[in-house]
């Protein structure tokens, strides 16, 4: 745990200063934002659309983008920078190594997603109903899903020639209906004060974090060297 | 202690690396040596870890490399053709990445960091930024990555690249003294002349074994330009 740590510390410090993947998942986030917010003001207005349904949505739209960007440079850029094999040579058990950037991944995906869901409440001037720590809530839950899914996918395709095709094609369909359409729901019901409709939801989301995190945890050996 | 027994490697139908066996003994340096594409490389990655071998034996230390991958490693320091340093962290950090990674006590870093960019010369650089820092500053700052956790076992590839004079001279006194430690060294170069005053053994790796060896005294001779140049040309044929 020492070692994830120390990675994952590494990483963020990394970022911190220079805010290459930060930088771009915030962009794509606001400009989904701010998309969603001029195509359904009008509809939202009349009623046609409930601010709650697309908040939902859009939240994970924004979400979904920013893993997907996250995930692509976590591997990748160790890998660009030949210093992948670096971290290979340590003595430290693969299985570090995978908890170490699904660490630093997650607080990366996470800081987007509470920029995202106060963009949200800033450009269509919603509170969430007065739910936003529940909201918070069930994104931390499904962000830490997505990214030990993404995590273990950016692994498995970081050897490949075309990489950048092979994570999203790999990634979507494991977590569209596993992951998202679930928390897009929960999400829902969390602005709905209705979070107590949506408890079978999140344990099937957490029970997908807990077997990929397994799954990652064990595999990792084999997913590097592969 | 470094010992390669019966070590075979091939990719795919290629074959690179065929019963090839090979000891480098403690506070020994050996240098290897051969053709592009010999395998020099590819033996190197299957003693640090970094490839499985398709059949053979590693042992460094005294253990079996594949049985216990992690001490392995932490026995070994690698400079490979990549640095494997940080751009964006100063050198500083990057060896005490290092230097936690490998487990070492967090409270034991600064004496030993300074004191390893001092062997490295390039204590004065100690809070720049990798990026900002020349290609051969870059070769120096991998050499002391790879010696930050006292090493048993270090693996070279090509080293002298891209050092100038200076560097160079560096790199060899730092190799004398871990001689002198008890370091078991193995250092793949194509360069005679510098391995000539520092290597007590070379062996140039052929068709996927250990085709030649020339002692120090062989060496100091000149008998290893001449066997390395007929070797080059045999690759080359």
């Amino acid at each position: 745990m020492r070692a994830a740590l120390i990675l994952a510390t590494k990483d963020l410090k990394i970022e911190l200063r220079s805010k290459e993947v930060v930088s771009s998942m915030f962009l794509f986030s606001l400009l989904i934002v701010i998309a969603f917010r001029f195509a359904f003001a009008e509809a939202v207005d009349s009623g046609a659309l409930s601010l709650e349904d697309l908040a939902a949505s859009s939240l994970w739209i924004c979400f979904s983008f920013a893993t997907i960007v996250g995930m692509h440079t976590s591997f990748a850029k160790e890998k660009d920078r030949e210093t992948l094999e670096g971290l290979m040579l340590c003595p430290v058990d693969r299985s570090a190594l995978f908890l170490g950037k699904a660490l630093s991944n997650l607080v990366l995906v996470f800081i987007v997603d509470l920029l995202s869901i106060l963009f949200f409440g800033l450009f269509f001037a919603f509170d969430y109903d007065g739910h936003a720590v529940e909201v918070v809530g069930v994104a931390l839950v499904g962000t830490v899903t997505l990214v030990l899914v993404g995590t273990l996918v950016a692994a498995i395709s970081v050897n490949a020639r075309a990489r950048e095709v092979l994570l999203p094609i790999l990634l979507i369909p494991l977590i569209a209906f596993s992951v998202i359409i679930p928390c897009v729901t929960a999400t829902r019901n969390a602005i709905a004060g209705e979070l107590t409709e949506s408890v079978r939801d999140i344990v099937s989301i957490a029970g997908f974090a807990l077997i990929f995190g397994a799954v990652g945890y064990l595999s990792f050996d084999y997913v590097l060297e592969g | 202690m470094i010992e390669a027994r019966g070590v075979s490697k091939h990719f795919g139908r290629r074959k690179v690396l065929s019963w090839l066996d090979i000891r480098v003994g403690d506070g020994e340096i050996v240098a290897l040596m051969g053709p592009n594409g010999a395998g020099k490389t590819t033996l190197l990655r299957i003693l640090a870890t970094l490839l499985e071998p398709s059949s053979g034996q590693v042992i460094i230390g005294g253990g079996d490399a594949r049985e216990d991958p992690i001490r392995t490693r932490r026995l070994v320091g690698v400079v490979g053709h990549s640095t494997y340093t940080y751009d964006d962290l100063t050198a500083l950090e990057n060896l005490r990445f290092f230097w936690s990674m490998n487990s070492m006590p967090r409270r034991d870093f600064q004496r030993a960091g300074i004191e390893m960019l001092r062997r490295v010369g390039l204590s004065h650089r100690m809070n720049d930024r990798a990026s900002v820092f020349s290609r051969g500053m870059r070769q120096r700052l991998a050499i002391a990555r790879a010696l930050i956790h006292s090493p048993k076992v270090l693996l070279l590839d090509e080293p002298f690249s891209s050092l100038d004079q200076k560097g160079v001279d560096i790199l060899t006194q730092i190799l004398m003294e871990e001689r002198s430690r008890g370091c078991s060294v193995l250092i793949v170069t194509h360069d005679v002349q510098r391995i000539a005053a520092l290597a007590d053994r070379a062996d140039i790796l052929q068709g996927g074994r250990i085709a030649r060896s020339f002692d120090s005294s062989a060496i100091r001779r000149g008998d290893l330009d001449a066997g390395y140049r007929a070797s080059s040309e045999a690759g080359v044929a």
